[in-house]
């Protein structure tokens, strides 16, 4: 069984991202805080019901039912047909969603993987179809602000959209996705003294002064991660893996 | 549900920026939010955690006890050390049967630096007697277990950490009772709780 995940593994397209630089949206200064993301492999698309039915058969402590109330809340693949299988009313190859930061967690580093960080993906996501960042494009940007006003719509196969400058799809348009820090949206600053800045910092009206003040969808993300919990579920929330890049000769 | 809605109303509760005269909890920092009454923290395993002894420990050691779990860095300026402290004053606080039962655990966040010695120096600058735990774990441990506290915490390029002071409190069988804002917060309910789950038998 672990060869034969291995060998799934091994046929789950990734592509090399980066290096890039992402600058948080709620820095105080974007130029200070800005992470420098060292090259990284980012699976082409999200993760999919059929991929997830088969960690959840080869892990059944996965499945609805037996997952502990720690580790997903009550909507835990609640849309699923058996605690094993998706149903046929579900597309086998469209993201599989209404799982947790634990279980996604989980399910990537069966494949030796792991969830891409904030910052990995997000230089992942500023690439458009041309250019690896786009993220200082009014068109770029606008395109993605018009998806989050839009209601939801029904899922559909993953790697339907355009691969973008990195060769990465999807990573608009279709679902929120899961990353591994996503603790670490709004996290306070330490000292904790009585400045003025970090209720603006708690609240992200001092970020929107330091950072771009015009990457909506940024911020709204950023309100998203810092709105979960480890055992959150949503019908719209899903994920994909990353790795890191093997050192080469 | 419109998916801006979600950022909507995350952005209202933000709008009204007023003056501080003094510290006010901060709502962020317990994120984590209510427990659930199946939330089991001994649902959860943390094979890299290891005490200020150098022993590999399970994270359900003191189980039969309550206790009250946080995380810390050794390099914390100001929170973590106020943190430990206030802790220290509410433990002062219990009546004995409270102070024989309660437990305490710190796991540092920060494992790249906090070795070994280093928990066992800030146990010996804080005065901390058998009852608590110190601990290290893996950078990917820690993450679970911040997780499950709801904490909010990102590296910094300085080394430093922001992050808030949660602290969670743990049943005697595992069952999480309550996630708290720690710091700068009145202990009197906590200390009512801990005399509370005493009593209740240990195991399920």
């Amino acid at each position: 069984m672990i060869a034969l995940l291995a060998l799934v593994a091994a046929l789950v397209p990734q592509v090399v991202v980066g290096p890039g630089m992402y600058r948080p949206v709620d820095a105080k200064d974007p130029e200070a805080d800005a992470v420098a993301v060292a090259p990284f492999r980012l699976d082409v698309t999200a993760v999919t019901n059929a991929q997830y039915e088969s960690f959840v058969r080869a892990h059944p402590e996965w499945q609805r039912g037996q997952v502990p109330a720690l580790l997903a809340d009550e909507r835990y693949l609640v849309h699923w047909e058996a605690a094993a299988a998706a149903g046929d009313h579900l597309l086998a190859d469209a993201p599989v969603t209404d799982v947790s930061w634990f279980a996604a967690a989980a399910y990537c580093e069966t494949r030796g993987a792991r969830l891409p960080t904030t910052a990995e993906w997000e230089v992942a996501a500023a690439a458009d179809e041309t250019r690896k960042d786009a993220s200082a494009d009014e068109t770029f940007r606008k395109r993605i602000l018009d998806w989050y006003s839009r209601p939801a719509e029904p899922p559909r196969r993953v790697g339907m959209g355009p691969a973008n400058a990195w060769g990465v799809r999807d990573l608009h348009g279709v679902i929120w996705e899961w990353v591994e820090d996503f603790q670490s949206a709004l996290a306070p600053p330490d000292s904790r003294n009585d400045r003025a800045g970090d209720r603006s910092r708690v609240c992200g009206e001092g970020g929107l002064a330091g950072g771009e003040k015009r990457d909506y969808a940024a911020f709204m993300r950023l309100a998203m991660r810092s709105a979960l919990t480890g055992r959150s579920t949503m019908s719209s929330l899903g994920f994909r893996c990353a790795s890191d890049v093997e050192a080469g000769p | 549900m419109r998916r801006v809605l979600v950022a909507t109303l995350v952005l209202v509760g933000c709008s009204s920026p007023q003056p501080k005269p003094a510290p006010r909890p901060d709502p962020s920092s317990v994120a984590g939010g209510p427990v659930v009454p199946q939330e089991n923290l001994y649902d959860l395993r943390l094979p890299s955690l290891v005490d200020d002894a150098g022993r590999a420990i399970t994270l359900d050691a003191q189980r039969g006890h309550p206790v009250v779990v946080s995380l810390f860095y050794a390099s914390c300026p100001q929170a973590c050390p106020a943190l430990i402290a206030e802790m220290g004053e509410m433990d002062s606080r219990l009546e004995p049967s409270g102070k024989r039962a309660v437990r305490y655990l710190l796991v540092s966040m920060d494992p790249a630096h906090d070795d070994v010695a280093a928990l066992a120096k800030v146990r010996a600058d804080h005065h901390l007697d058998e009852r608590w735990t110190l601990a290290r774990a893996s950078e990917n441990d820690v993450r679970l277990l911040a997780t499950v506290l709801g904490l909010r915490y990102r590296f910094r390029a300085d080394g430093q950490i922001d992050h808030t002071t949660n602290l969670l409190l743990v049943a005697p069988d595992g069952a999480l009772d309550a996630r708290i804002d720690g710091l700068g917060q009145p202990k009197d309910e906590l200390l009512r709780r801990i005399s509370e789950l005493k009593r209740e038998p240990a195991g399920s």
